[in-house]
């Protein structure tokens, strides 16, 4: 193995304790295929070349020695600082389970069955309700609502491929230890941007500051493909600091990499101040949280009435598209549509709910409107106006100046 | 007067909600996190979709039925 190679093999190392996103590393967009494909760190022969040290000495964090010494411990530092990492590993392999097998934590025992069986041995996934009674309860629904809405129950038809579907929370003990950490970097991360505005960073924080914005993928807020790395906000400086906001989150955004949302966790919400911490990080998460209740606390039937009507929408979305499309193979004729599906919620019951009703009632007060004791928001960061246009020239000056 | 239609009863009791908990449409899209378009058209058209109405009355803590109950003006 050549050195290119054995320092390619040490930065996957490094990139999968992080859980890192290695693309414009190891994968890249072809632009012939329109795909995402694999591809070797060093380009051409091989070769290590200094312009990709210097974006992997940016990405994670390390000093270009430390990277072309392969050095391990370096590399751990933040691993070790923050238990973040240690706990979102576990955190994802619980998540994983639950997803899978819809049981709340798994077992010694059953991870061994898994691990003999795999798939096969469908631990747990033993069918927790009767659907047939789920589907008698949403026509008795369908026919009540019937008598508000007319024409919700559709008497001479039939239902047609029903789903029924509902959400499990999950246990994750060390849940909040998990968040508080994440909350941690993000505070480090304010920290160090706030710092580079008044002073200059040492050399250790300068590689902290850039392994945070590039793990947490924070971006400028208006300039959104500029990472806020030391060299950025160094360029961007004077523009932050003659805008003067107050909040870094005026700035800045930070990608949710939460997908695996941490509210299916019991224990997420025993802490009301850290979920509004949370919340305050990625604003759109008190929609997810909500979306969650929902689909715990109730099932999900979805179904196509037998004579449901094709798809349409409104009259304006209707004559734009017949002007845009009309004529070409991406015009569907109303005739030719899918067939509309009807969405219904069905309550669940308190044996359905198993011990769940109190982690239900805590989820449900946190999503609700702040004056009936859900999260408060922060202020809302997105509105696009003239300040935000003249904010975007002010960055593209700084960042390009004027050559642009 | 004409009759409004369970529908159009629905939006305008989104109307009220909004107004008793929100101080505009906008700050209740970004809470709730639907389009300020939809918010829109749901309080000024109706909504014709049982399960929005069953999402929002959850989410206000009211009954389904509640929903369709006209409010004096």
């Amino acid at each position: 193995m050549n050195n290119a190679n054995r320092i390619a093999k040490y930065v996957r190392e490094v990139m999968d304790l992080y859980n890192a996103n290695d693309y414009g590393f190891f994968r890249d967009y072809d632009e012939e295929t329109n795909d995402v494909i694999e591809c070797s760190l060093f380009t051409g022969d091989d070769t290590i070349d200094n312009e990709t040290i210097e974006r992997l000495s940016v990405y994670l964090g390390l000093s270009k020695d430390e990277i072309l010494q392969m050095d391990m411990g370096a590399a751990k530092r933040y691993y070790k600082k923050y238990p973040f990492f240690r706990l979102f590993d576990k955190y994802l392999s619980v998540w994983n389970w639950c997803s899978e097998f819809k049981s709340e934590i798994p077992t010694t025992e059953d991870y061994l069955l898994h691990a003999i069986f795999g798939d096969v041995a469908k631990i747990n996934s033993e069918k927790r309700y009767d659907y047939d009674s789920v589907k008698k309860r949403m026509i008795d629904q369908l026919k009540q609502i019937d008598q508000l809405v007319p024409g919700t129950y559709h008497a001479d038809a039939k239902i047609t491929n029903l789903s029924i579907e509902t959400e499990v929370f999950f246990s994750f003990p060390e849940c909040g230890e998990m968040i508080d950490s994440f909350l941690e970097m993000v505070d480090r991360l304010k920290e160090l941007f706030s710092k580079v505005l008044t002073s200059d960073l040492s050399e250790d924080e300068i590689h902290e500051m850039n392994f945070l914005a590039s793990w947490l993928d924070a971006k400028d807020r208006i300039a959104v493909s500029y990472t806020l790395t030391y060299s950025t906000v160094r360029q961007l400086k004077d523009v932050y600091l003659k805008e003067n906001l107050q909040d870094f989150f005026c700035y800045a955004k930070i990608k949710n990499f939460f997908s695996a949302g941490p509210w299916r966790c019991k224990e997420f919400f025993e802490d009301d101040a850290r979920v509004e911490r949370f919340v305050g990080v990625f604003p759109q998460t008190k929609a997810e949280i909500r979306e969650f209740a929902l689909a715990v606390s109730k099932f999900t039937c979805v179904f196509t009435w037998s004579d449901a009507k094709p798809i349409t929408f409104s009259k304006e979305e209707e004559e734009l598209d017949k002007a845009m499309w009309e004529g070409t193979e991406f015009y569907v004729p109303v005739e030719k549509r899918a067939k509309e599906r009807t969405r219904l919620y069905v309550n669940k019951t308190s044996d359905e709910l198993f011990d769940w009703e109190p982690y239900v009632n805590r989820i449900k007060k946190a999503a609700s409107p702040e004056k009936m004791g859900g999260i408060k928001l922060p202020a809302n960061c997105n509105a696009i106006s003239q300040f935000d246009i003249t904010r975007m020239s002010n960055r593209i000056e700084a960042l390009h100046g004027g050559n642009h | 007067m004409e009759k409004l239609s369970p529908q159009q009863i629905a939006g305008k009791t989104l109307r009220r909600l909004i107004q008793e908990n929100y101080p505009s449409q906008e700050e209740f899209a970004y809470d709730y996190g639907m389009e300020i378009r939809t918010v829109s058209r749901y309080v000024n058209n109706g909504i014709n979709k049982i399960d929005a109405i069953q999402e929002l009355a959850d989410f206000f803590n009211i009954s389904f039925v509640d929903f369709f109950k006209e409010q004096p003006e």
